[in-house]
């Protein structure tokens, strides 16, 4: 390999705001954060304190870099439940933003819901806050599936909450979808596929099983009290998903997810291009360009941080341009067009493609990737065993 | 005179017991009430210095400690505790440590009574001449039958049951009681000062400044700083730098005198050269005759040892000399396989050291291994007359010049409550095992004597043991011969490849049963990759077994934004880190768990 030794981008703006809210109705068997029950006397002094973590950034020295200088374009507010927020709560977080940075017009802005969590009122004071998207956690179509996971809705309850945002002006809405669950069959798998397509979201997330550590399911697999997940069978829920998504007019775009033409989410798409972006709320990350950092994530503390005015740092992360640059790779990787690697090269200063071929050119057998003229690309089996390849990079 | 009366306060003394009775407790309780260590620097198990020893909860090593007791009769006493290891495999270097004493203690549990190992240890002092005291511990606890304890005393051992001292060692009860039972009971010391120098080396371990130190227990004659000493069985002599003796450190003195116990320090480079049970003397004044019952350690189980990544191949070798310097029974020497390339060929005195030696490498050496299948010394008769000695399966011959194969047998003695008798016959048979003898204790314990292969001994037959008697039976062994046996060479491939630290040799009967198993417990351990894997277990170029390892089809993070890459990529490196973990056969990753598991037998079925 030819000396490598990459340098920092420039064109890392504009970024986007992620807003974290740690609060649930009750806590899914799969879910590895610590969250407690929700208790809405929480919500003010929490609200308040990320109005304070924006106010911060304003007086933050080099840190501020990117986020006073340059301007947003995307707003994600996600969680645990965002939704179970006052309606008003969540329009204060969308309007301190627009005062504190500087927000593109045309800004994507989603806020994630939860069935049942919030209703038509609330959706269209959403709508007139400038709130663009909408991104529901579905997960399935089957009682008994929600029931297991721990969802605190039912499958109608979806359906009645997916038309209310449609009613309330939503014309873009994004599905979340959880597949490899234990007890889940292909064949109900594609009974949920089914409803969604019938509703015809812009946007599909679907995002098989982990077990993280810590959640309740984790101690559910270990103790045999649920069957073991069967990879195999995850593997082929997978390809159902990819090819039932496909032949109901949605690309998959990402590892994850697909859209309809045009409806990709610009937020998501930041982390997969290696754009700067803020992250504000409890446990939240941002990168600002040379710094990764991570907030406290219990919210007490966090709340408890603002209050004295200090940036609820957990921990704070100088990035290297070779970080970057490996960051650049994985990420970028997963996004299904994949990299072109002499743009890559261009915008890292390195000669991208002699990075990757001395570092996976001997995987090229596999059928994991293509690497045609100067795009790089993972193949659909390349897909699934991704990590096979992102292991080379870490 | 004044040695006389010196001597008259000396007393020697081991405890013994069968494993979980109790002693490290009970070491640990005499240690603090004669204030030999305070109770802020007390901790559980203070004789076992080594990580290893405290997890298990066993003794490795001897130690050996004075205790400074005023006796009720108002004089002060030296009572020198010699802790001996509590397993079978080390059971030379506990007849050897139990020589050097006058008396033991042999501490039963009040729940569980006399079991083989009491036994076992019991039979070694009475051997010695040693005068024992029955200790019944654990008293305290709600299951204890001190009376049926007693009776077994009386009837299995023939000691009187009201001479047993009553001890919760946990509760810190009869501790005094038991001290004065050794001032009380066992004799001291008798030997002639005067003479010239017997002593015993009865351990000896290895101190990175001082170089050897050697245990030892005079019998005759005196030890002091400038003497010229003289070791029986090499010839080799030493001038001695330090006499002294342990009070859990070591302390100087200016001689050691018949009848004590301690050390001495005389330049001697490695523990190899003090061999236990050896005898010293003085070299201008030698004794006439050494002490009896020397053997040289031998090592019955061999494995070998492959560092995971072949870098640490120097590290490996490095690590074993330095655990040689204080570990004189095992052996090693230089290993080649084509599948985990070089190594080293291994003897232990059994199971149990083969995993200790293991562990001390893997943590004090930060060294990550691959251990193959533990096999027994067989000797072959070959067609044109010549003898060899085979341990390693690589090793052995083209089987259509053998004439004859033989295997190691041991002669086991089993304790169980009669309910499990059929149970432990039938395991014992299953092994290969001839029964000998079938003796009823008392109204409900057998004691049953079989002889047994070494090779079944040492797979897993003691959990199983357990596993038929519901915990109840108890084991212990002594070596008996070789005999002839039907011996075959059981070979595993690995996607087509031969993997040579995987064959074995196992009796005809079993080889069918131990390849179907290597091949099924290899499926479980050696993880998905790539491309599918099968594995097949051959015996004489046959065929016998197939397992595959399917292809590896997922490995995907599904959710992966802003925060997660940091998450995610610490996962990747966890992942790594077990990869260096594994051994590349051919393109196929093995983990090391892999070669373990194909050690372990039945322990699902």
């Amino acid at each position: 390999m030819k000396q490598f030794k990459p340098a920092f981008p420039k064109d890392d703006q504009p970024f986007g705001i992620y807003i974290h809210i740690p609060f649930c109705l009750s806590r899914c068997v799969y879910c590895g954060f610590a969250t407690t029950a929700h208790d809405p006397a929480q919500e003010e002094p929490y609200v308040n304190a990320v109005m304070r973590e924006m106010k911060l950034w304003g007086s933050n020295g080099d840190l501020q870099a990117p986020f006073v200088t340059s301007h947003a374009d995307t707003i994600y507010i996600g969680g645990g439940t965002p939704s179970i927020l006052q309606v008003g709560r969540l329009i204060l977080l969308i309007d301190g933003c627009k005062s504190y940075f500087r927000i593109a017009p045309d800004s994507e802005i989603t806020v994630e819901i939860n069935p049942a969590t919030a209703g038509p009122d609330a959706f269209r004071k959403m709508r007139a806050a400038g709130i663009n998207r909408a991104s529901l956690g579905v997960q399935s179509f089957h009682d008994e599936e929600l029931q297991a996971m721990g969802r605190p809705h039912t499958a109608s309850e979806t359906v009645s909450t997916f038309r209310e945002l449609r009613e309330a002006g939503f014309d873009n809405i994004s599905v979340d979808l959880l597949a490899g669950f234990p007890g889940q069959s292909l064949d109900r798998l594609r009974v949920t596929l089914e409803k969604v397509f019938e509703l015809a979201p812009e946007h599909i997330s679907a995002y098989l099983l982990e077990v993280k550590p810590g959640a309740r399911l984790e101690r559910l697999l270990y103790r045999g009290e649920i069957p073991p997940i069967d990879e195999d069978l995850v593997a082929d829920m997978y390809e159902e998903i990819v090819s039932l998504a496909q032949r109901a007019g949605y690309e998959q775009y990402e590892i994850s997810n697909f859209a309809k033409p045009g409806k990709r989410s610009r937020h998501n798409l930041k982390y997969w291009t290696d754009r700067v972006f803020l992250g504000l709320g409890a446990g939240a990350t941002g990168m600002n360009g040379r710094v990764r950092y991570v907030n406290i994530e219990e919210p007490a503390k966090y709340v408890a941080a603002l209050n004295r005015a200090t940036l609820p740092r957990a921990s704070l992360t100088e990035l290297t341009p070779e970080a970057r640059f490996k960051d650049a790779l994985i990420m970028g990787l997963r996004l299904v067009e994949g990299l072109d690697l002499d743009i890559l090269g261009e915008r890292y200063q390195v000669d991208a493609k002699d990075f990757v071929m001395a570092t996976i050119g001997d995987l090229a057998g596999e059928g994991l990737f293509t690497l045609d003229r100067d795009r790089l690309a993972l193949t659909s089996r390349g897909r699934l065993l991704s990590n096979v390849i992102f292991a080379r990079w870490v | 005179m004044i040695r006389d009366t010196y001597m008259d306060r000396i007393r020697n003394f081991s405890i013994i017991a069968h494993i979980d009775h109790g002693k490290s407790t009970f070491a640990d309780r005499l240690l603090q009430i004669t204030g030999v260590v305070g109770d802020h620097e007390f901790h559980d198990q203070m004789l076992d210095t080594m990580d290893i020893e405290r997890e298990r909860g066993i003794t490795i090593k001897s130690q050996t400690v004075a205790l400074p007791y005023r006796g009720k009769d108002g004089a002060d006493y030296i009572l020198n505790l010699i802790d001996t290891p509590g397993h079978a495999d080390f059971s030379y270097e506990v007849s050897r440590a139990l020589v050097s004493c006058d008396g033991a203690l042999l501490v039963i549990d009040a729940s569980q009574g006399i079991q083989a190992q009491t036994l076992a240890n019991f039979y070694m002092a009475l051997e010695q001449d040693l005068e024992v005291i029955p200790i019944i511990n654990k008293i305290d606890l709600p299951s204890a039958d001190v009376e049926g304890v007693r009776r077994q005393i009386e009837k299995d051992l023939g000691l009187p049951g009201d001479k047993a001292v009553m001890v919760s060692a946990k509760e810190g009860i009869g501790i005094e009681e038991a001290l004065e039972a050794i001032v009380r009971d066992i004799p001291p010391p008798r030997g002639d000062p005067e003479a010239p120098l017997k002593a015993l080396i009865f351990d000896s371990h290895w101190d990175a400044y001082r170089g050897t130190i050697v245990h030892l227990r005079i019998f005759d004659g005196e030890l002091k700083p400038g003497d010229i000493i003289r070791l029986w069985s090499t010839e080799k002599c030493y001038k001695v730098e330090e006499t002294g003796v342990f009070l859990i450190q070591r302390e100087p003195q200016s001689k050691l005198v018949a009848g004590e116990v301690g050390y001495l320090i005389a330049g001697i480079k490695t523990v190899r050269d003090t061999r236990i049970g050896d005898t010293v003397t003085l070299d201008k004044r030698p004794c006439d005759a050494p002490l009896k019952g020397f053997q040289l350690a031998k090592p019955v189980v061999f494995s070998s040892l492959y560092p995971v990544s072949s870098d640490d191949y120097d590290e490996l070798a490095d690590a074993l000399e330095k655990l040689k310097l204080n570990d004189a029974s095992f052996t090693f020497e230089k290993d080649h396989s084509t599948a985990l390339g070089h190594g080293f060929r291994c003897g232990f005195l059994g199971l149990l050291h083969l995993e200790i030696v293991q562990e001390r490498l893997e943590r004090e050496y930060g060294l990550s291994l691959v251990l193959t299948a533990p096999s027994v010394q067989y000797n072959l008769v070959l067609r044109d007359g010549a003898e060899v000695i085979i341990d390693n399966p690589a090793k052995y011959p083209d089987p259509t010049h053998i004439k004859e194969a033989r295997e190691p047998f041991i002669r086991a003695s089993i304790i169980c409550p009669d309910q499990y008798v059929g149970n432990v016959i039938n395991l014992c048979i299953d092994r290969r095992g001839i029964q000998k003898n079938f003796n009823y204790l008392d109204a409900k314990r057998v004691e049953l004597t079989f002889d047994l292969p070494l090779a079944e001994v040492l797979f897993d037959f003691y959990d199983k043991l357990k596993s038929v008697s519901k915990g109840y039976a108890s084991f212990d062994y002594d070596f008996l011969e070789h005999r002839p046996t039907d011996l075959v060479k059981v070979d595993i491939l690995v996607n087509g490849e031969k993997v040579d630290a995987l064959s074995m040799l196992a009796h005809r009967d079993r080889a069918y049963d131990r390849a179907r198993k290597s091949c099924e417990r290899l499926k479980k351990e050696i993880p998905r990759q790539l491309f599918k894997i099968p594995i097949q277990g051959v015996i004489g170029g046959k065929i016998i077994s197939r397992e595959t390892v399917s292809a590896l089809r997922k490995d995907v993070t599904a959710k992966c934004y802003g925060g997660d890459i940091t998450r995610k990529k610490k996962l990747l490196e966890k992942q790594k880190e077990g990869k260096k973990r594994m051994k590349l056969v051919g393109s196929v990753a093995i983990p090391q768990a892999a070669f373990l598991a194909v050690l372990k037998t039945d322990e699902d079925e």
